[in-house]
């Protein structure tokens, strides 16, 4: 964990790149699937638990993997969607593992509406105001982030790891 | 007045002379088209002539994956290709004595080809499959067709071959996808490298048949991009072939033009030691992370650019918000030599009318050759 963090700050200060953070991430599953028994065992909580996705009709997946990794690295219980993932889905599996994130991915401008039918369905659902919902992707601008009434907005995977100390600020208050 | 055609306009910016009007020529395919009301525009060269721009049109006559490359592929001896469609998914498939690859993808009603939700190669024996496959697959002109279509357009605007992809973003786009294609080639360096060389091979063998179709300019979909690729990968993976594939152009008096629609702003020595005669579909902010007149000053005078207007601005902002934006750009771009203004990638489904009309409308304000805004 401690590691991915260093590995973070290397990433926003363009220290390292996407393939960079990838071997990173995957020596620190590697890692973590020895420990995580361990870590159960002896009652180490996760900082959050993060339901994750590329929405509806949106197959991209390079962005929402590479956040997915970030708050891993940060202590997070990331649960991974996918992609083309449908507003129901994020609903459902939000409510199953009361979750405090929701994180939702779209490369097309096509696709980034789909954002605030799933806040509304959240909303409509009745778990708005338990989840914080994180937003990111090329066409996502901050104004979008807001215009939708999203809580967090990530210009790009290099802020997830700032995105996730904001997140664990805002849960432990 | 203009004095140019569309064809005369382009053609002179790629041979470095002065064109009447900076062209407008926005990168539109049939995303695009497929939100638009056919019976206005059925074809691209319809598009260009409704909306008032400079015909480039890509892919010109088609585009042959994993190489994207404006050729048709052919199997030989004991390999053997099939697509299959089954309701919305597509299975294409590599049948070889050494064993069978299968790529997955999903349609949507936007996008006909599809996504792909499974790549060709999942592994090392995956991996030596695809060897199989190359050692076995010829070229195919398709020179006429490319001669039809640019007649077609005639002085509308001018047919752009696709020049094939680098060996690794010919993996990283289509053939292993960027996490497995970073772990193979830490677990399985120097077998990863006997295909990338292969398929710089193969890829010479397209060059021979795309830079004899009568087109001043090529263009691979390079994707460039340092959400896939760091710097390091760039220099070691991409700089050297692009190099050798702009002087085999060069030598056939062809523009080698690399489609980059990703953030370069961390690519920008490189690109500016690059023997490449240009970079199409640069884009800004938030999708990219050029803008033009910061590339022109590192790139220098003489390498063309295509792009300055980000695709998801084109979609959201207003009608005066595009003519402002486009305006703003012009006027850093002056006097706008070797500039073509276009999109920074693919014109989006749905993108106001509107806003393309705007876009036209100023550069056809302000556009006159050189730009003095």
């Amino acid at each position: 964990m401690a590691g991915m963090k260093v590995i973070g700050e290397k990433f926003k200060n363009d220290k390292i790149f996407v393939p960079g953070v990838l071997v990173a991430a995957r020596a620190m599953n590697t890692g973590m699937e020895i420990l995580k028994p361990k870590l159960i065992e002896s009652g180490v909580q996760s900082a959050g638990k993060v339901v994750i996705g590329a929405v509806e009709s949106d197959l991209h997946d390079v962005g929402k993997n590479l956040v997915a990794m970030m708050l891993e690295g940060a202590g997070f219980e990331v649960y991974d969607l996918g992609t083309d993932v449908p507003t129901e889905e994020f609903v459902k599996k939000a409510k199953e593992i009361d979750a405090d994130i929701v994180g939702l991915s779209a490369l097309l401008t096509t696709t980034m509406n789909e954002m605030g039918t799933i806040i509304e369905a959240l909303e409509k659902a009745g778990i708005r105001d338990k989840v914080s919902v994180m937003v990111g992707g090329a066409p996502i601008t901050e104004d979008f982030a807001q215009e939708i009434s999203a809580d967090f907005y990530a210009k790009d995977a290099a802020e997830a790891s700032n995105v996730a100390k904001d997140i664990k600020k805002k849960i432990a208050s | 007045m203009k004095n140019m055609t569309s064809r005369e306009r382009l053609t002179a910016v790629l041979n470095g002379e002065k064109p009447d009007y900076l062209p407008w020529s926005p990168l539109v395919d049939y995303y695009f088209l497929s939100s638009w009301d056919s019976k206005k525009a059925a074809s691209i060269i319809d598009a260009s002539q409704e909306l008032e721009f400079d015909l480039m049109e890509r892919h010109v006559p088609t585009y042959s994956e994993p190489f994207g490359a404006s050729l048709e592929l052919v199997c030989t001896n004991d390999v053997k290709y099939e697509s299959v469609r089954e309701e919305d998914k597509i299975f294409n498939r590599y049948i070889t004595p050494k064993g069978t690859i299968e790529e997955k993808r999903v349609t949507t009603e936007k996008i006909k080809y599809g996504f792909i939700k499974k790549h060709y190669i999942e592994d090392i024996e995956d991996l030596r499959i695809y060897k199989y496959v190359l050692e076995n697959l010829e070229f195919k002109s398709m020179k006429e067709e490319f001669k039809k279509k640019d007649k077609e357009i005639g002085e509308a605007g001018i047919a752009v071959p696709s020049a094939p992809l680098t060996p690794i973003q010919q993996f990283l786009q289509f053939l292993i996808g960027l996490e497995k294609t970073v772990y193979m080639l830490m677990d399985h360096p120097e077998e990863m490298q006997e295909v990338l060389d292969l398929i710089h091979e193969k890829n010479k063998e397209c060059y021979e048949i795309i830079l004899d179709y009568p087109s001043d300019v090529v263009i691979p979909y390079e994707d460039t991009s340092t959400t896939v690729l760091s710097p390091n990968m760039y220099e070691n993976y991409c700089m050297d072939y692009i190099d050798e594939y702009a002087e085999l152009a060069l030598a056939k008096d062809t523009k080698y033009i690399t489609h980059m629609c990703g953030k370069l702003s961390k690519l920008i020595d490189q690109l500016a030691a690059g023997k490449m005669d240009g970079i199409d579909s640069m884009c800004p902010p938030t999708s990219g992370d050029l803008w033009p007149y910061d590339a022109r000053e590192e790139l220098g005078d003489k390498k063309i650019i295509i792009g300055g207007i980000e695709p998801a601005s084109l979609q959201k902002l207003s009608v005066d918000e595009v003519k402002d934006y486009v305006m703003d750009l012009l006027k850093k771009m002056q006097p706008g030599y070797n500039f073509i203004l276009s999109t920074g990638d693919a014109t989006p489904h749905g993108t106001p009318i509107k806003n393309l009309w705007a876009v036209a409308e100023i550069r056809d304000k302000y556009g006159k050759f050189p730009l003095n805004i």
